[in-house]
């Protein structure tokens, strides 16, 4: 199946990841106390990417349903970084996103330029959307948290007891 | 002639054993060396006849605990029981029942003064029909009677006969008889007296037995045969009764065919519903997978979108760095040639896209055979939980039809344990009540005892009055008989140097040589004086008209006479002999009329053993008991 292969560098699963991010990183600005850096981006994605696991996704108010793909998160975890460094350079590459130095902790973070901006608001899909409420969902609830403690919650939710604890439209699965 | 006072058998109610002496009519003799019981044996049936104590006999103390002395009243037959050691215990007083051939109890009589209706004194007085005699201003008493009877070992020789002595002692004395000969002078007037308290006391007892009587009409039980019938009916029924509650319990159960068809169907229908939930939660499992491939479509479907989308707006997007390196890129004009490379534009991810298009058309297809599919399997699913609901209101009937019919078939054994149950309980509660009249009966029959007892007495006393009034004794005559025979005993005794003898006719005291018997200065010759006194008053006095008990006991005639007196002349064993001789010759001539009862330390040779009733050895070699208590081990 095709997403099962979403870590080869098919041109739909580089189409679909870089897309993602670029919609989580147009969520946060740069400021002096966060700054988007790929760590950050890679524990965030994973709420992207399995919202249902990681979301009351009914408060959401969300059309997106529990699948296979969900179903069998916890063997997604843990990210590749090599796969995220490919997906950031590609955006960098378009001058959709931009990276900052900072100097004292010797790391990049990551921001949307005017043109990656652009690039978003031409999308209207579904997905698109969907993806647009998630990440607006983690700006506001998950970023405020330690890396730390989201690691951990990571952790928690993808346990195989408690994730037989979600449920989808209300029903136990 | 009816006997007007006559002791059949004393026994004492031992732990062991009951130690016991039957007497007969006329001459009763007990022998003995001393300590061995003989005395005690008098003792007892002078405390049984209600005197005031006992001596404390070792051996009576460990060995009994009352005594029981059988006895006729003027023909008819009591036995009077009482505790020993507890002096101010009542008196037991049973009558003979000739049809039942047992003793019935009568009632619990005070050791008391005559003055004491319920005392044992008046209760013998009354049965001898001399009740509510005043003598000296004082009352008559049983015991004023009984010393004319009893001839203890201690007054035999004390120059005292019944304490004539002392005015406290004797004031009595005279009276009695006077009313042993029926020559007291207020006699009649007292016996009417009595007469009209006997009557009135009947009356009470009448009203009695008529109260009781009512009762037990009322309570539908008549007499004691027919309690005993109904009692024995009442036990019956409950065994019955039990014995039915026990077959139900034991056999009562519900074997019934519909039931047992029933309860196997309930159990198949249980198992069918079990079956069938089983299946309703598979089905609910699988649509719920169904679902997730059903959006893992949809989910696939957005996202190929989101992917053809995202494609068309990468290409409006030219790099402007380097993907790898991040170097920026130098901008060609041309722009049919790769920005990064140089080359030719060949789009090599249109077949990629082409082929997301492609399973975009089979995954919508897809989508939709599922979500058809799954439409059916939720049918099914429906079918599946109709046919589970029509299951369970089956059971359900099936349930409330078992429970119906095991209504149906258990009630009648509850109802009938129920019945049962109660039906033994009522029987029960009859039972109690009958046993309740039943203590009724028994005393109304004790009630009735008594009243036929006073009815007899009264007739009796009426005789006497009678009596009384046609024979008026002449004294002067009955003192010369009475003399007569006192000097014609003193002579059977071989009264030495006997002469003019007499009972005085005033203070009814004997005389012999013309002097007061205890102005001879001889203990062997008042000895013999007093039991002659005693002899002669008892004799002159049998007849049925006088009141003399027709008894009389004596305690050791041989006292002060034979190989131990201290006085030459009564050495003479032949007196101790003609005494014994006399008292055979009582036996013989008067047997009928007086029981002499007659203890002493042997026996002469020719006292025929028939009138032996007790012999005791002292120490058991002789073959015979050592003592009355004769089973103490040493």
């Amino acid at each position: 199946m095709l997403l099962e292969n979403h870590n080869n560098a098919f041109i739909s699963n580089i189409i679909m990841d870089s897309i993602r991010i670029l919609i989580l990183i147009s969520k946060f600005e740069i400021k002096k106390s966060f700054k988007l850096n790929i760590e950050k981006i890679m524990l965030y994605d994973y709420y992207m990417k399995f919202p249902n696991t990681m979301i009351e996704t009914n408060s959401l108010n969300i059309d997106i349903k529990y699948n296979f793909y969900e179903y069998y998160s916890f063997y997604h975890w843990k990210p590749v970084i090599s796969d995220y460094m490919r997906i950031l350079k590609y955006l960098l590459s378009k001058d959709l996103i931009k990276r900052n130095l900072d100097k004292d902790k010797k790391e990049y973070y990551y921001e949307i330029t005017d043109k990656g901006q652009n690039f978003i608001d031409q999308l209207s899909s579904n997905y698109k959307k969907v993806l647009d409420k998630i990440s607006e969902f983690v700006k506001n609830n998950i970023s405020i948290k330690k890396d730390s403690e989201v690691e951990q919650e990571i952790l928690y939710k993808t346990n195989v007891i408690n994730r037989f604890k979600g449920e989808e439209n209300g029903e136990k699965i | 002639m009816v006997k007007k006072f006559k002791l059949i058998k004393l026994s004492l109610i031992g732990t062991r054993k009951n130690y016991e002496v039957i007497f007969k009519d006329g001459l009763n003799y007990i022998s003995g060396p001393t300590s061995t019981g003989k005395t005690s044996i008098l003792e007892m049936i002078n405390y049984a006849l209600g005197s005031k104590g006992h001596k404390d006999y070792i051996e009576i103390r460990q060995s009994c605990t009352s005594v029981e002395l059988e006895l006729l009243i003027k023909g008819i037959k009591y036995k009077i029981q009482r505790k020993l050691f507890d002096f101010n215990e009542s008196v037991s007083v049973f009558i003979w029942d000739n049809e039942k051939s047992i003793f019935q109890y009568l009632g619990k009589f005070e050791v008391d003064v005559p003055s004491n209706p319920r005392s044992l004194s008046a209760f013998l007085l009354e049965k001898m029909d001399l009740s509510n005699i005043k003598v000296a201003n004082q009352e008559f008493s049983f015991r004023d009677l009984f010393r004319y009877s009893y001839l203890k070992q201690t007054e035999i020789d004390n120059e005292n006969i019944m304490g004539e002595k002392h005015w406290y002692t004797s004031v009595k004395r005279k009276p009695t008889f006077e009313i042993i000969f029926n020559i007291y002078d207020d006699l009649l007037a007292e016996l009417r007296t009595s007469l009209k308290i006997k009557n009135e006391e009947l009356k009470e007892y009448e009203i009695k037995i008529n109260g009781i009587n009512e009762f037990l009409t009322n309570t539908d039980i008549i007499d004691l045969k027919t309690y005993s019938e109904k009692k024995e009916k009442i036990e019956r029924d409950i065994l019955e009764k039990q014995r039915q509650l026990h077959d139900i319990k034991v056999s009562g159960t519900t074997d019934d065919d519909i039931t047992l068809s029933l309860q196997k169907r309930i159990v198949n229908l249980k198992n069918n519903i079990m079956r069938i939930e089983k299946d309703v939660n598979d089905q609910k499992q699988y649509i719920k997978r169904l679902m997730l491939l059903r959006n893992q479509y949809a989910s696939e479907i957005d996202k190929i979108d989101f992917i053809i989308e995202g494609y068309h707006t990468f290409e409006k997007f030219d790099y402007v760095m380097c993907p790898n390196c991040l170097q920026p890129i130098d901008k060609t004009i041309d722009l049919n040639k790769c920005n990064l490379c140089g080359k030719e534009k060949t789009d090599v991810a249109i077949d990629e896209i082409l082929e997301l298009k492609h399973e975009k058309i089979k995954l919508t297809k897809k989508y939709k055979e599922l979500i058809d599919f799954i439409k059916k399997e939720e049918s099914n699913l429906e079918s599946l939980v109709k046919r589970s609901s029509e299951l369970k209101t089956d059971l359900y009937n099936s349930e409330k039809e078992l429970l119906h019919l095991h209504k149906d078939y258990v009630n009648p054994f509850i109802e009938q344990i129920e019945q049962l149950n109660y039906d033994i309980g009522e029987l029960n509660r009859v039972l109690r009540e009958l046993e309740n009249n039943h203590r009724m009966l028994v005393e109304l029959d004790r009630i009735k005892n008594i009243y036929n007892s006073k009815e007899k007495d009264i007739r009796n006393l009426k005789d006497k009055i009678k009596n009384t009034e046609n024979t008026a004794t002449n004294k002067e005559d009955l003192i010369n008989n009475l003399s007569k025979m006192f000097t014609s005993i003193l002579e059977a005794f071989k009264f030495p140097k006997l002469e003019n003898a007499y009972i005085d006719e005033k203070s009814y005291l004997p005389y012999v040589r013309g002097r007061l018997y205890r102005e001879l200065g001889s203990l062997a010759g008042v000895t013999l004086i007093t039991m002659s006194y005693y002899l002669a008053i008892a004799i002159e006095a049998r007849w049925e008209n006088f009141n003399h008990l027709g008894l009389l006991i004596i305690d050791s005639p041989r006292k002060n006479l034979g190989a131990n007196s201290t006085e030459e002349i009564f050495k003479d064993e032949e007196i101790f002999n003609s005494i014994i001789r006399f008292f055979i010759e009582v036996d013989k001539n008067y047997g009928d009329d007086i029981q002499l009862i007659v203890v002493n330390n042997g026996y002469p040779k020719f006292l025929d053993k028939i009138n032996i009733v007790k012999e005791f050895d002292g120490d058991g070699t002789k073959g015979i008991p050592y003592g009355f208590i004769d089973d103490i081990q040493a």
